[in-house]
């Protein structure tokens, strides 16, 4: 299918972006183009004029300071996947990345881009929610700073307000005795429309208990859902069958109305997000004891 | 990656055919040196846009091109009001009342589903062109969808086509020795209420595209295109145009797949004749893959009801009966043809004699089928498997032995069917074992015992098909007596040029079956020449390449027509060298041997006269040419297979001339929780008689397995009850790629066809037999847990999932008779 006729325009800083995402009619941003071009080509929405950032350096660095990883919007799955400091301080990131389409899909898009999209199918949503990532945003009136939490907002909806873009996202470096997990519900082959996604973030204490925990899953809603509840009940815990088992029976997705499509049904994706949340969980934690063994 | 085992039954291998030669159209492709459909430039070129239906069932009240024509850019429009001005309604395969159906190349008064193209727009560029369609108003007026063959049978149900009637394209009883009787002589009757056989398509890499282009001095047109049985285009295309058939001339070069989807393109190639000549202009049309998706050509999606088997107790199946909904889509167009392809194949590979299917096609607000590969058969051998798992299921009978039991034998070879089809050769159990082998079902049969209870189950499915190959096409005759074709059959010239090249011309369309390199290989046996030196211009050219009404590629074939054709050229070829090369050395043409591109008395190496020498004499020296010599070194042989006309009345004949097989086995491991299918192990035994190209065959086999895992667990193309199509491009439709392929295992063997003219049988299409496996591996899972029926040949996890769940109680469709007490 063929694009509509366009503005194009390429800035060489991201403040000039800024500035044209706030003078330019109907302008958005181009970064990785994997999912916009498509919405473009189908002529169902879009712009009319697009801001191609994919060209900013300062948006492709990925820096590690104060335990924390700070990521570029700009980075692409590719990068993520060959950069020693993510692979270092939070390697799911990579892990993550390297389940993406294809080769060529990896070189082009970027963990800002995947984010700004928020599908319910995406990956990064679900696990940066589940690592406690924060997302820094620009605008004219300045920089500021939100929580995974906070910017996902809705299907297709972030934090971002007209004319503000995101920049980076800042991720803590794992901690010892933690572990993060992915684990999505394919309904194609290989990480092909995850229809339902768990993510999870565990911590451990000294003496093996959950320290902490950030479970989430995504699919069944219109943003990926911390389970508040059940991380609650797993403080403390073991993270035993037992412990699971008492801690999931507190998952309640009755005032849930997950999307219901040709590709899943609406009661199959709630039946299915305890399934996987617990599964990252269970994963999360194989992965935080392996401290301990050394 | 897999591994290879061609059995020590063998066929005498000559000195190139037998062997895994590098292909000689690789080089090319490899390189980007292909040249495609979409490759072509014409000089002054146009583009063509086609506006397509947003609904799946409106009348068209009103169309306004006025702002479109007015466009930067653009040419001119074409609208169904104009069409039907210009085109007769294209020619119905299937007699009255289903003959009835006017379908015309753009959308006339109605559009019958999404997709369906409404406007035509010619511009300077395709930007130009996709831009004005923006600019077309029209005025739709909805209208009631029916998008389920058995809802299209329904006397509330909306029509498609009212001059039709009904939405039935062809129905007709097939009823071949006595069910009755066999359901008399039963121990048990085994009843499946409804089997689903769902709606897929095989995702040519190459969308369909054309360049066409009309000259006005001969009323000639030229399509450089990529369909891939440009004769039976043509047949529909002439009479539609009011033009004789040999004023379309087709190009096709390059082809990147096709599986039969691209056989049905006439549609759209003459739209764009049609703008060629009112626009005096070359034009160029390539699809996108939503284009494709929603409007270039499914596989026939059908249903099965009221089956009935009537068994022994041991598992011997006496017979079956059932009936058959067929949904064609909105058109018919290649069909009703498959409403008699099935036929076929009708025990599989079965020895049951007394079978009744009563068979139905109906149109409904979906895509127009189109053979898809596996065509027609593979629905039915699909519902064969499911009775035998089934049966199996039912009775605690071994799903191995039960197919055993019923397999044709090898020492009844070549087997007549039922309805007259003479199976060549083949031996089914043997391929069976080989494949379980491959698997290692020992193992597995204890590994599935050992994981019950940790949350996983593993199943073993088996799937036995047939690909039946070459056929007749005096079958058409059983849908509508009236069509004047029988029989088969495929040309080739093989000639020594003005240099003594040896060149090889047929009319095939191949899509990465290498052709050039098999045909070169059969030459170079007989000419004995190198395959390096041996040129083969492949491609439906009918103003250069020999043709036939059924040149193409399509319905494994080319093995027996298009091998036996070049080879009979060859040898024609071979005997004038022979003769030629005698008298200019005094010799007897029985003395002369091809060796090295040279002819030479036997035994003699000092005589050979190079072809150069032979070619020199006929086309630039010829006052030389030995007395009473009469040869052209330019040989033409028309390959017949020996086939009757089918008698019409009792729907018995031989209807195809090969039979290879494919036996499949298959390891599944289910989450319990989740439904989620994974293949452990995957094993393809084949039996495709000799080979010409053990590479060739395997790397199809490849490609036919894959194509049929997908079709299994991922790939879909569904509609909602408006006719909206939900799956029109990749993010939807989810194609499988070479990441979900597992590694499969293959192996061969080779039971010579004594029927084709080399001992090879036509192969390529796989008869879907990973559904089948993939199926019956599901149901080796229900049988440890809900004992729920596999009645889709679509199991996404959601739906395993589910069948996991089924209560007892819940109506499993499926119920057991006993006939005596």
């Amino acid at each position: 299918m063929l694009l509509p006729e366009l503005e194009y325009v390429r800035p060489s800083s991201v403040t000039e972006a800024v500035g044209l995402l706030n003078s330019l009619p109907d302008a958005g941003l181009l970064a990785g183009g994997q999912s916009l071009i498509n919405v473009l080509k189908m002529r169902i929405g879009g712009y009319r004029t697009l801001i191609d950032i994919s060209g900013l350096a300062e948006l492709a660095v990925i820096d590690h300071a104060q335990g924390h990883l700070r990521i570029g919007a700009g980075v692409t799955y590719d990068q993520l996947i060959h950069s020693a400091a993510v692979s270092l301080y939070r390697p799911i990131l990579s892990e993550v990345a390297a389940r993406i389409a294809d080769q060529q899909v990896r070189n082009r898009g970027t963990i800002g881009g995947n984010c700004c999209y928020n599908d319910p199918t995406c990956h990064f949503p679900p696990i940066l929610s589940a690592v406690g990532a924060s997302f820094e945003i620009l605008g004219t009136e300045g920089r500021r700073t939100v929580s995974a939490d906070e910017f996902f907002v809705s299907y297709y909806q972030t934090a971002l307000n007209p004319g503000e873009m995101l920049v980076a996202i800042e991720v803590p470096e794992a901690r010892p005795r933690s572990g993060d997990a992915f684990v999505p519900l394919s309904v194609g082959g290989t990480d092909v429309l995850n229809v339902v996604t768990g993510a999870a973030s565990v911590l451990l204490a000294e003496d093996g208990s959950i320290r902490d925990a950030r479970i989430v899953v995504s699919g069944v809603a219109e943003r990926p859902l911390r389970i508040a509840a059940v991380e609650q009940a797993l403080l403390g815990t073991r993270g035993d069958g037992d412990a699971l088992d008492a801690a999931f029976r507190l998952w309640d997705g009755n005032q849930l109305t997950p999307p219901d499509d040709v590709h899943a049904s609406g009661e199959y994706r709630l039946a299915m997000a305890p399934v996987f949340a617990r599964r990252a969980v269970e994963e999360a934690l194989v992965k935080a004891r392996r401290d301990f063994d050394e | 990656m897999s591994g290879t085992t061609v059995t020590t039954q063998q066929t005498a291998r000559t000195q190139w055919s037998g062997q895994s030669i590098p292909r000689k159209e690789d080089e090319r492709l490899v390189k980007g040196q292909g040249r495609f459909a979409d490759d072509i430039r014409r000089h002054n070129e146009a583009y063509v846009y086609l506006l397509r239906s947003p609904y799946g069932h409106a009348r068209i009240r009103r169309v306004d091109v006025r702002a479109a024509q007015e466009a930067p850019g653009v040419i001119m429009t074409l609208t169904g009001d104009e069409v039907r001005e210009i085109q007769k309604p294209f020619m119905e395969i299937a007699p009255p009342p289903g003959g009835y159906i006017e379908d015309y190349c753009l959308a006339v008064d109605k559009v019958r589903f999404m997709g369906e193209p409404v406007v035509a727009i010619l511009a300077e560029t395709a930007e130009q062109a996709r831009d004005a369609a923006d600019l077309v108003d029209i005025e739709y007026e909805p209208l009631d969808a029916v998008v389920t063959g058995e809802d299209a049978l329904k006397d509330t149900a909306p029509l498609l086509h009212g001059k039709v009637g009904s939405n039935v394209v062809w129905h007709g009883l097939y009823d071949w020795g006595s069910v009755e009787e066999a359901k008399r002589q039963a121990d048990k009757i085994v009843k499946i209420d409804r089997l689903h056989f769902h709606r897929f398509t095989s995702t040519p890499i190459e969308c369909n595209a054309a360049v066409v282009e009309y000259y006005p001095g001969s009323g000639e047109y030229t399509f450089w295109c990529n369909n891939t049985m440009p004769q039976f285009a043509a047949m529909f295309m002439g009479p539609a145009l009011g033009i004789p058939t040999d004023r379309l001339h087709f190009v096709t070069q390059d082809i990147g797949g096709s599986f039969g989807n691209k056989i049905t393109t006439y549609v759209y190639l003459t739209i764009c004749a049609i703008l060629a000549k009112k626009s005096g202009r070359p034009v160029h049309w390539t699809e996108y893959r939503t284009d494709h998706i929603l409007g270039g050509s499914h596989g026939n999606e059908r249903t099965f009801l009221d089956i009935e088997v009537p068994v022994l107790n041991d598992g011997t199946i006496l017979g079956l009966s059932a009936r058959a909904i067929d949904d064609c889509g909105a058109y018919p167009r290649y069909e009703p043809l498959g409403s008699v392809i099935w036929s076929q194949v009708v025990p599989g590979v079965y020895r049951f004699r007394n079978v009744r299917i009563d068979y139905t096609q109906v149109v409904t607000n979906k895509c127009p089928v189109g053979p898809n590969r596996g065509y027609s058969r593979l629905q039915h051998m699909w519902m064969l498997e499911r009775v035998i798992d089934i049966v199996a299921h039912e009775l605690n009978l071994d799903p191995v032995e039960i197919r055993k039991k019923n397999y044709i034998k090898p020492d009844e070879m070549p087997y007549e069917t039922p309805n007259g089809c003479v199976y060549d050769s083949g031996d089914y159990p043997r391929c069976l074992d080989m494949a379980l082998k491959l698997i290692n079902y020992d193992y597995w049969r204890q590994r599935q015992a050992e994981v019950r209870g940790t949350g996983k189950l593993i199943g073993i499915g088996i799937g036995s098909t047939l690909d039946s190959g070459t056929n007749n096409f005096g079958q058409a005759r059983i849908i509508n007596p009236e069509l004047p074709f029988s029989g088969n059959g495929e040309v080739a010239n093989v000639k020594l040029d003005l240099y003594g090249e040896v060149v090889v011309t047929i009319g095939t369309t191949p899509q990465g079956q290498g052709h050039e390199t098999t045909a070169a290989q059969v030459v170079s046996d007989i000419l004995g020449v190198s395959p390096d030196r041996v040129r083969v211009l492949i491609g439906h050219d009918n103003a250069r390449n020999v043709y036939t009404g059924f040149s193409g590629t399509y319905a494994s074939q080319f093995a027996v027509t298009g091998l036996g054709a070049v080879q009979g050229a060859a040898q024609k070829l071979k005997r004038e060298i022979q003769q030629l090369a005698a008298g200019m050395m005094g010799s007897d043409p029985e003395e002369i041997e091809l060796v090295d591109g040279t002819a030479r008395v036997v035994g003699r190496p000092d005589t050979a006269i190079p072809f150069i020498g032979l070619a020199n004499v006929v086309f630039a020296n010829n006052a030389t040419m030995p007395e009473g010599l009469d040869v052209s070194l330019n040989c033409t042989y028309t390959y017949r297979p020996p086939f009757k006309v089918p008698d019409v009345e009792r729907k018995f004949g031989n209807l195809t001339l090969t039979y290879a097989t494919q036996i499949h086995a298959c390891v599944v491991e289910v989450d319990e929780a989740t439904g989620e299918t994974k293949i452990l192990d995957y094993a393809a035994v084949d039996d495709s008689g000799r080979l010409i190209h053990p590479q060739i065959v395997e790397g199809q086999v490849h490609g036919a397995a894959g194509l049929g895992i997908g079709a299994a667990l991922y790939e879909t193309l569904e509609y909602d009850a408006e006719g909206q199509m939900l799956t029109p491009n990749f993010y939807a439709y989810k194609a499988v790629t070479a990441l979900d392929v597992p590694m499969i295992k293959t192996a061969a063997i080779e039971s010579p066809s004594p029927f084709s003219p080399n001992g090879a049988k036509g192969m390529g299409e796989g008869g879907g037999a990973p559904l089948h496996a993939i199926c019956s591996a599901l149901q080796d899972v229900m049988r440890q847990t809900s004992r729920a029926i596999v009645h889709d040949s679509f199991n996404p996890s959601e739906r395993v999932y589910r069948l996991l769940r089924q209560q007892p109680s819940a109506r499993r469709g499926v119920e057991v008779i006993s006939n005596r007490s």
